[in-house]
């Protein structure tokens, strides 16, 4: 018999009901993209623009200008989203700081996100 | 079966975390490069923290009269260097004049090493009974500034204010001499008047380069020991720690009831080991750091920064998290914190300790 270990799904209603698990992290925005990536599905995102820029948020390597969130210097926005990874992109050093709470979903379970809004 | 079993709720049971929670409200102060571990009573729905105020390690006078730090500083030998730097925020009198603002010896002995005040204008003054070095008509920013005022002996003497050089001359090498005269004082004479406030005033024992001089300036925000470690300083009026050598911490003990009627601000007690005012300085540095695992134990929650951070009063963050515990911890100055959470039913035996990518890793 083979072992199969049942794991959350991507539309498991509860897993985004519970509260999730912590992910903290604070840097400085390297040159060019910045890839952020999560051990499992978010939930929820904060992020906070600690730099004197505007930081662009996306959820594509290749999202076009027009499907970049852009938070202002200074600025905190919330995202209620689940996603893998996110990318950024803003001055070279500028800081910032990054809050997720992850949900027990592995991260193997969602797809990559492209279409509209993200990609087109 | 035994009727003793009770049944709990799980970790991932959903209603847990759907009803509205009990409160758990807590509100401190974590000590600057101190951390703080908070443990929920049950595992929280979420967790908000919102810093209320950065206080910064600092020490503060102001009045009207002068302020006696030591009756007999340390006289310095011939080819002794010194400098003098402070934080003041001024209100003078442009009509009175010989108002000191910092003096060592007093402003009518022969021999002083003194900034004083005259028709509106600062004067750097270096005299004994030979000689007499100034720099003069300096002008008296508005607000605070950062006043240096260093003299290498047989070099030079320069005034910065703001980091910004306001002249220099030529330094006389037996100037200060034996004898300083009088005391050294802050604020302007008994008989004098303007208004007159002082943060983190110091008399060091060498003459500082002006790099030195750029990074006391810009420790404004941040009062940290390590940037005041370049000399042996003389006299303090920020007493952190004990140093053998004497007169350190007069302040504390040389409020000359003859002179004195300047007003410590924020002082708490000499037990302390710190003295804590609010900085003048507006936001700066300090931080509080929120994490969820400890920093002493686990190096990666700061080498990797696995925290949020809070540095400007009034600043929060809400996570939406289960938990059982969490740690404050500070860097650049002392943080007051309050903290509100959303208490599930769910035991805290039952959650485990956060581990992993985005947290110690």
């Amino acid at each position: 018999m083979s072992v199969h270990k049942y794991t959350a799904g991507l539309h498991n209603v509860g897993s985004y009901q519970v509260s999730g698990r912590p992910f903290t992290k604070a840097a400085d925005q390297g040159a060019g993209v910045t890839t952020i990536t999560f051990p499992k599905v978010t939930k929820q995102i904060v992020f906070l623009n600690r730099g004197a820029n505007d930081m662009l948020v996306y959820f594509h390597v290749d999202s076009p200008a027009g499907n970049k969130f852009t938070i202002a210097a200074g600025d905190q926005y919330t995202f209620d989203v689940k996603c893998k990874q996110i990318y950024t992109s803003g001055t070279n050093g500028q800081g910032y700081t990054l809050y997720a709470s992850l949900t027990h979903i592995p991260e193997g379970r969602m797809y990559n996100l492209t279409g509209s809004g993200v990609t087109e | 079966m035994s009727d003793k079993f009770k049944y709990t709720a799980g970790l991932n049971n959903v209603g847990s975390y759907q009803v509205a929670g009990s409160p758990y409200v807590s509100a401190s102060i974590v000590a600057e490069d101190l951390e703080e571990q908070i443990s929920f009573p049950r595992v929280t729905d979420f967790i908000n923290v919102k810093l209320n105020e950065n206080i910064y390690n600092s020490v503060f006078l102001e009045g009207q009269s002068i302020y006696y730090i030591s009756a007999s500083p340390q006289a310095a030998s011939n080819g002794d260097s010194r400098t003098i730097t402070a934080w003041i925020k001024a209100t003078v009198d442009n009509t009175a004049l010989n108002q000191g603002i910092i003096i060592g010896g007093t402003n009518t002995t022969a021999n002083r090493f003194c900034i004083r005040e005259k028709n509106g204008k600062f004067q750097a003054l270096l005299t004994d009974s030979v000689n007499a070095k100034s720099i003069l008509n300096i002008a008296v920013p508005t607000g605070w500034f950062h006043l240096a005022f260093v003299i290498n002996s047989g070099t030079n003497m320069k005034v910065f204010i703001n980091n910004v050089q306001q002249g220099s001359t030529t330094a006389i090498a037996s100037t200060l001499g034996a004898s300083l005269g009088g005391g050294l004082i802050l604020g302007p004479p008994s008989n004098g008047d303007g208004t007159y406030a002082y943060r983190d005033s110091i008399l060091w024992n060498a003459a500082l380069t002006d790099s030195q001089i750029e990074n006391l300036y810009n420790a404004r925000n941040n009062y940290r020991d390590p940037a005041f470690s370049v000399a042996e300083k003389l006299v303090w009026i920020k007493p952190t720690e004990a140093v053998a050598s004497s007169p350190v911490n007069t302040l504390i003990n040389s409020g000359d009831p003859d002179y004195g009627n300047m007003t410590l601000t924020g002082y708490v007690s000499p037990e302390e080991g710190k003295i804590i005012a609010d900085s003048p300085f507006g936001t700066g540095n300090g931080e509080l750091r929120i994490h969820y695992r400890s920093t002493g134990s686990l190096p990666n929650v700061v080498n990797n920064k696995h925290y949020w951070t809070l540095d400007t009063k009034g600043e929060e963050i809400k996570m939406n998290v289960k938990s059982k515990e969490i740690y404050l911890s500070t860097t650049n100055g002392d943080c007051d914190f309050s903290i509100q959470a959303g208490l599930t039913n769910i035991s805290t035996e039952l959650m485990h300790e956060h581990t992993g990518s985005g947290v110690d890793e």
